[in-house]
């Protein structure tokens, strides 16, 4: 583990140094590559507002990601155990499917007018999907004889079995529908951004020092930002919720 | 309680045509007895078990409980399946528990703990089945089975996916909670000897159509 996290530094440090000599020798023009040392140093300029663009994006983030987890488990479960549900709404669902966040900015607009909800809108349609295909496949894949079994045992009706076998066994299942939604959504937070739902978020900001300034070394800043947060989140939610509700899976726990 | 079966047939109906799986069983199981049903593979001993646990329903005729007849499953006849049914995200104590927590039953702790003393499987408790080897499993399943103090034990070759000494010992050690707790145990087996060791009656089955060629009285003085 201690040579792993060695040689992530090393790898992103060589990485470093490549774009630096790259960006200053070679291209030698910081709108094509703003070289990494202004980067970072621009983390520093941009720090009266950098807090206050996160908190922005949290909120749409939470508000979409939120929302895709509550309506997509909820969905999920009752589409991966109920055939009927299944066949009823299948196809609906995969004609919406393929329709990518962007395309619902104009619905959102008009839906809800430019507020956080509306950027919530976008980073929803995005996470939503991820969430809702896992967990149905979850549910939809429960053993026989588990069911079985928790009839033989004495569940009583529908409700036990998705409460006591369906849900506990498509839990894997749902956490990476999540985590995978999760990285989807704020892969959305830029598309939530630019059309002016707020003055700030990390998304607008990215694109508001590209376009009206051309700041690159910002905008890349903002680039690696949002990288990082998507990252971090993914590493709390797999070290806090899944590693304590997923014990029983081999392989988790080493 | 008596267990009886009137003309009992079970046909199945696909695309390819019907498969009668069983044809006009007749037998009955007084109460304590240990029942062994022997036959060839996919001669319908499973599927005898399983309509006597009501997870699938009889084509003709039925089956009588104390005279009644049954309809669904019932926790009054548990069966424990040839393959490993253990909620692997569920740890030992967790899914012996299982069956009082679908029954709402309120003081789970003791009982509980009452079979796994029985099973010998103290210090168990709190592993997963994935940490568990074949017979562990089984024997949690059986701690499962009991309690819910069924009136009757279904088994279904549940010994077939270990090896042989495991199986001899969960053999000496299935007798040894039959003579304490004088259950009815009905217990489908593909090989005579287990049966042997076993029952006190064997009910021999013909291959497909699975129809009864002879019900054996097995003597005391071959038993374990």
């Amino acid at each position: 583990m201690k040579n792993f996290r060695g040689n992530f530094v090393l790898s992103i440090l060589i990485f470093f140094i490549f774009l630096e000599f790259l960006s200053r020798v070679i291209i030698k023009n910081p709108l094509y590559l703003p070289p990494p040392s202004s980067v970072l140093l621009s983390y520093i300029s941009l720090k009266n507002y950098i807090f206050k663009d996160i908190i922005t994006s949290m909120i749409h983030f939470f508000i979409g990601v939120g929302s895709a987890c509550f309506f997509g488990i909820l969905l999920g479960i009752g589409i991966g155990w109920f055939s009927k549900i299944y066949i009823a709404l299948f196809p609906i669902l995969e004609i919406l499917r393929p329709i990518p966040p962007i395309a619902w900015i104009p619905m959102a607009i008009i839906w809800f007018k430019l507020t956080h909800v509306s950027a919530g809108f976008i980073i929803f349609t995005g996470a939503f999907f991820p969430v809702l295909i896992n967990t149905y496949t979850g549910m939809k894949d429960v053993p026989k004889i588990l069911i079985e079994t928790a009839k033989i045992l004495g569940a009583k009706s529908e409700l036990y079995l998705i409460r006591y076998v369906g849900i506990p066994y498509a839990l894997p299942y749902i956490f990476s529908g999540i985590r995978t939604g999760m990285g989807v959504g704020w892969m959305c937070v830029v598309a939530a951004e630019i059309f002016g739902v707020s003055d700030s978020g990390i998304g607008y900001r990215l694109f508001q020092r590209f376009y009206h300034f051309h700041q690159m070394d910002y905008a890349v800043a903002y680039m690696f930002l949002l990288g990082f947060i998507s990252l971090t989140m993914d590493a709390i939610f797999r070290k806090f919720v899944e590693d304590k509700f997923l014990k029983w899976k081999k392989g988790i726990v080493k | 309680m008596k267990l009886e079966t009137i003309n009992l047939s079970k046909t199945y109906f696909s695309e390819r045509g019907e498969v009668k799986a069983l044809e006009d069983i007749n037998f009955e199981v007084k109460e304590g007895e240990f029942l062994c049903i022997f036959g060839p593979t996919g001669c319908g001993k499973t599927t005898l078990l399983r309509l006597i646990a009501g997870l699938e329903q009889p084509t003709t005729g039925k089956i009588l409980l104390d005279g009644r007849e049954i309809s669904g499953t019932s926790p009054d006849r548990v069966l424990i399946f040839q393959e490993f049914s253990l909620f692997p995200w569920r740890d030992v104590f967790k899914n012996i528990e299982f069956g009082l927590e679908m029954m709402g039953v309120k003081d789970r702790k003791e009982i509980v703990e009452k079979y796994i003393e029985l099973m010998e499987l103290n210090c168990f408790e709190k592993r997963y089945p994935y940490e568990l080897s074949g017979g562990m499993k089984q024997k949690v399943a059986i701690a499962r089975a009991l309690c819910m103090n069924p009136s009757i034990l279904l088994m279904d070759e549940p010994f077939s996916l270990l090896d042989a000494e495991t199986t001899k010992l969960l053999h000496r050690e299935l007798l040894k909670i039959w003579e304490k707790t004088g259950k009815t145990i009905i217990f489908v087996t593909h090989s005579v000897e287990e049966a042997r060791i076993l029952g006190t009656r064997i009910v021999f089955l013909s291959p497909r159509p699975g129809k009864i060629v002879k019900i054996e009285e097995v003597k005391k003085g071959i038993r374990v």
